[in-house]
């Protein structure tokens, strides 16, 4: 799938000028990602925030465990260093 | 974070301390960069967007309004530079706080246009346009960038030169990232179709997202690495590096980005003056007989009016395939390289063949010219040689450093004709050495000759190398004899060197280069003494009691190292070489 990027807003027009420009472009770079699972209990853990705390990097993100009748319970702020992307370290828990 | 009781929290990694920074009854959205802390409060209907400047130190500052009160206001985030929200105020738009100019700016002013969920890092920021696509704007260059699929696309985050947001596109939401250096955009979430990724959030070269797909929310981390393509892989590569691909440069071996061409021959100017390799071959002797060594030259030359770069030949004598390859210099006008090869042929008509830059690696002015031909016959001869070697595998086995190991290997001529040794040649190594034989050496049929090998280890390592017999023996013109050994240091036993280090003190003291140190008859006691400590280690290594041997030698070098305290107990020229032989048997011992 291609996105196109041009600047200012797309007319009808410039959206098919906008494809025809992407395909004529050079080479792009390739792309390597390694995803990794982070947390994986049963808990939802959701709106991670990425940053660094000039030590080593880190994800800040929500914890909410699953109530008996299968309510979300109230929040809770942990932190999970990282380093290269991978767990480096126990997540923290901070609230 | 806010607090329970409607505040702003900060808590700090390093310390595990919290500070409230400031409370009211409705505060949302706290969003942190740096040391900027910025939040919502109020009500809906008159919100404020507030910041406060962290000195981690306690010191109470009391927190800045940025706008307000303003229309509902949501989405706030910060960055380096600017705060950024989005602002209800008819429709949708994006409003930002220009950190360095300490002023409002309205970012988008469009009727009917919805913006929403902006992103901010350094001068760009980033929003997303009714739920469609996905824009930002450098605000010092007014450079603008607009991502749209024809689909959904949601929730940009922005960080350095990576911009991440989510997309529907696939049928359910995806993350991307699209590179604001390179112009182009990525999937990042490809491993895990059919579920959605979403709540992204870019930083560095990692993005997080959530995943549903087991059971509950979870976070997620993709690293990125972007891997530079080689833009000419397909189109011959890019040997001068000037970013013009071989197959479309008009001078490939020398940089001209510029591709300027000033007579419009094809040739760029860059190349005003070309290589042009040429090819000679020749044989010696001219009339070769089935018995002669035949010497095989093929020499390239340069016989064009600029530099040829480094190129190959291939070398093939009598149709062999596909030949031998060498490299060539580069070779300056005028310049020639000769390749020699020497071969016995038996008798038949021949065909050789050189091609000069068989790589076609310069770029010449004529090419026609590259490929030389030599045809010749060999007079064949009515009695042949044949050399017969053996053994063809010689094992010096282990031998003593400071000592050496001889082999010979037998040359013998069955065939009915005289047998000529051209060459006999040894592996760069020099501790296998040959008997010097002169050559050409004659071997008369039926006759033989024994070549008188040595192994000479330097070092106490495996060695191998080939002995190589140059001959006229048509069908078997090189012969290797494979060569091996390895050189060894056996240690002596400890018992052994007691019994030497005792004949060694008998034999210094006869020979006056050692004696006791001492005044009157405590010199002899004290050579006495050091005999004891020798005798009475002796005696703890035939029981085994290697500790106590230990300490007894570490006693006996002590008296005998030449340094006080304590005093030595011998003296004299031999007294150096007997703390070296105590040492050694320390070693042989393991002594720490």
């Amino acid at each position: 799938m291609k996105f196109f990027a041009v600047e200012g807003r797309l007319s009808a027009f410039a959206f098919l000028f906008a494809a025809f420009f992407a395909v004529q472009a050079t080479v792009a770079d390739t792309l390597q990602t390694t995803n990794r699972r982070i947390t994986s209990s049963t808990a939802y853990e959701t709106t991670p925030t990425l940053g660094n705390d000039g030590t080593t990097d880190l994800v800040v993100f929500t914890l909410r465990p699953v109530l008996a009748g299968g309510a979300l319970d109230g929040g809770d702020i942990w932190y999970q260093p990282l380093v290269g992307g991978a767990p480096s370290d126990l997540p923290v828990q901070i609230t | 974070m806010t607090s329970t009781s409607g505040g702003i929290v900060v808590y700090q990694i390093s310390t595990g301390n919290t500070h409230e920074i400031a409370t009211a009854t409705i505060i949302q959205e706290p969003k942190i960069h740096g040391n900027r802390v910025v939040w919502r409060e109020g009500g809906a209907l008159s919100a404020m967007v507030k910041y406060y400047e962290l000195g981690w130190l306690g010191t109470a500052i009391t927190p800045r309004t940025l706008a307000g009160p303003v229309p509902p206001t949501f989405d706030i985030q910060i960055g380096d530079r600017f705060a950024v929200w989005a602002e209800l105020d008819g429709d949708w738009d994006i409003y930002a706080y220009d950190f360095s100019m300490m002023a409002e700016i309205r970012v988008t002013d469009t009727a009917g246009i919805n913006e929403r969920n902006p992103g901010t890092s350094g001068a760009w920021i980033v929003w997303e346009q009714d739920s469609s696509s996905i824009e930002a704007m450098h605000m010092d260059t007014a450079e603008r960038i607009s991502l749209s699929n024809g689909a959904g696309n949601y929730n940009p985050t922005i960080d350095g030169d990576l911009i991440a947001w989510e997309t529907d596109v696939t049928g359910n939401l995806d993350v991307w990232v699209y590179r604001i250096s390179e112009g182009e955009s990525y999937e990042v979430t490809a491993i895990s179709p059919g579920s959605d990724q979403y709540l992204n959030d870019v930083f560095g070269n990692m993005v997080a997202y959530v995943d549903m797909s087991g059971g509950s929310e979870d976070i997620y981390v993709a690293t990125l690495e972007f891997i530079p393509d080689e833009p000419c892989a397909d189109f011959g590569g890019d040997g001068d590096g000037d970013g013009v691909c071989d197959d479309d440069d008009n001078c490939p071996l020398v940089a001209n980005s510029d591709q300027s061409d000033s007579n419009g021959d094809g040739i760029g100017d860059a190349c005003a003056g070309t290589p042009n390799l040429t090819i000679t071959l020749e044989h010696s002797p001219l009339e070769p007989t089935a018995a002669d060594l035949i010497l095989f030259t093929a020499t390239v030359s340069n016989i064009g009016d600029a530099g040829a770069g480094p190129s190959r030949l291939l070398f093939d004598i009598g149709g062999e395939h596909p030949g031998q390859y060498f490299d060539v210099p580069e070779l300056a006008p005028g310049e020639s390289h000769a390749v020699e090869r020497r071969m016995v042929l038996i008798a038949q008509n021949y065909i050789n063949n050189a091609y000069a830059d068989a790589d076609a690696v310069v770029a010449e002015i004529n090419e026609s010219d590259n490929h030389a031909i030599d045809t010749f016959t060999v007079v064949p001869a009515t009695l042949l040689p044949e050399i017969a070697v053996a053994p063809e595998v010689v094992d010096f086995g282990q031998v003593e450093l400071g000592d050496f190991a001889t082999a010979i290997v037998t040359v013998s001529n069955l065939g009915e004709g005289v047998l000529t040794l051209h060459e006999i040649a040894l592996g760069d190594d020099t501790v296998f050495a040959v008997e010097p034989l002169v050559v050409p050496f004659d071997i008369g049929t039926n006759e033989t000759v024994d070549l008188v090998l040595t192994f000479t280890p330097m070092a106490e390592t495996p060695y191998s190398s080939e002995l190589t017999l140059l001959s006229n023996d048509g069908d078997e013109t090189f012969v290797a004899v494979s060569l091996s050994g390895e050189g060894v240091v056996t240690a002596v036993p400890p018992s052994e060197q007691i019994v030497s280090i005792l004949d060694f003190i008998d034999e210094s003291v006869a020979a006056g280069t050692l004696a006791g140190d001492g005044a009157g008859k405590s010199a002899d006691n004290r050579l006495g003494a050091l005999e004891n400590m020798i005798e009475a280690a002796g005696e703890d290594i035939a029981l085994g009691d290697i500790d106590s041997a230990c300490g007894q030698l570490r006693s006996a070098y002590r008296r005998t190292d030449g340094l006080s305290p304590p005093p030595d107990f011998v003296v004299g020229p031999a007294a150096a070489e007997l703390a070296e032989r105590i040492v050694a048997l320390r070693e042989t011992l393991g002594c720490e």
